[in-house]
């Protein structure tokens, strides 16, 4: 920057801080407490009661491989898979910590083989659920 | 009195850099109290996202602008009654002493400008940062920031060539 117009009005000073502002700036300032952002509470609510709810319906649910007289004897075999994993949204955290908001969906399913016929009853359960997953930025 | 090295860091940094600081606050808000609070807070704000080191400029001057634009939201939402422009009441610079007063004919040829070449040329001059810096913090292209600098240049030029003549 050699214009020297440009100097001249870079040589003018701002003006000092008033007296009262110096004062509050006298000190550095204590460390933020840090506060669970009320989001990140909330996505961690909605989180641990989809688990609870998944925890309940999978007890609930279980087949039983046990007979009871004059029923059949059911073989069951559980299977879990994810049927879609869909990006919702960014949020970022009082920290400025960015987190992508993903709904995951997936299906549970019971397949109920009877032991001593060739038929088979297949059960589904769906579940949907929102996780909060960080996003690192390197 | 013994400090401990966070202190006079931060002391330093203040003594360096606040006026300017200050002075982009000033451009940015609508009463001298929120020019305050808005430093205040946003040295705060940097410095803890710096963990207690010194942060870099740029980072304070786009704290600095966002949170004015808060104030400036919140202001609108309340009464408007107190609210008095800094522009009218605060002093942007040092006296020169010169006799054409050139401290005071400077701050209100920048009053004169629009907002954008404004806070170009306040953030280029006073606050030093690159046009890369200053086109992030404003959120235009680093041609933009630049060619909006140029502009207010010019026009300032053309206002206070007799001063410096």
């Amino acid at each position: 920057m050699n214009d020297p117009f440009e100097e001249k009005l870079r040589a003018l000073r701002p003006a000092a801080m008033p007296a009262g502002l110096q004062e509050r700036l006298a000190r550095p300032p204590e460390p933020a407490a840090r506060r669970p952002d009320r989001r990140i509470l909330w996505i961690t609510f909605a989180t641990a009661a989809a688990a609870c709810v998944t925890a309940a319906l999978f007890l609930h649910s279980s087949p039983s491989p046990a007979t009871t007289g004059g029923t059949p004897q059911l073989v069951a075999e559980r299977s879990q898979r994810v049927t879609s994993v869909r990006p919702l949204s960014v949020v970022t955290d009082e920290s400025k910590r960015a987190w992508r908001l993903v709904e995951v969906q997936w299906v549970e399913e019971d397949t109920l083989v009877a032991a001593d016929q060739p038929s088979a009853v297949q059960l589904q359960d769906h579940y949907r659920t929102v996780v909060p997953v960080a996003i690192h930025f390197d | 009195m013994a400090s401990d090295p966070s202190t006079e860091r931060w002391r330093l940094w203040i003594q360096e850099r606040g006026d300017a600081f200050l002075l982009y606050a000033r451009q940015r808000t609508r009463s001298e109290e929120d020019a305050r609070d808005v430093v205040q807070e946003a040295l705060a704000e940097s410095w803890n996202r710096s963990a207690g080191e010194v942060p870099d400029a740029a980072l304070v001057y786009a704290t600095i602008r966002r949170r004015a634009i808060d104030h400036g939201r919140s202001t609108d939402r309340r009464s408007r009654r107190d609210a008095v422009h800094v522009a009218e009441s605060e002093a942007w610079f040092e006296p020169d002493f010169s006799e054409a007063d050139t401290h005071l004919a400077v701050a209100d040829a920048l009053r004169q400008l629009p907002d954008p070449l404004r806070e170009a040329v306040t953030l280029r001059l006073w606050g030093g940062l690159r046009f890369p810096e200053i086109a992030e913090i404003t959120g235009v292209s680093v041609p933009t920031a630049t060619s909006r600098y140029r502009l207010a240049i010019d026009r300032l030029r053309g206002t206070l060539s007799p001063l410096f003549a």
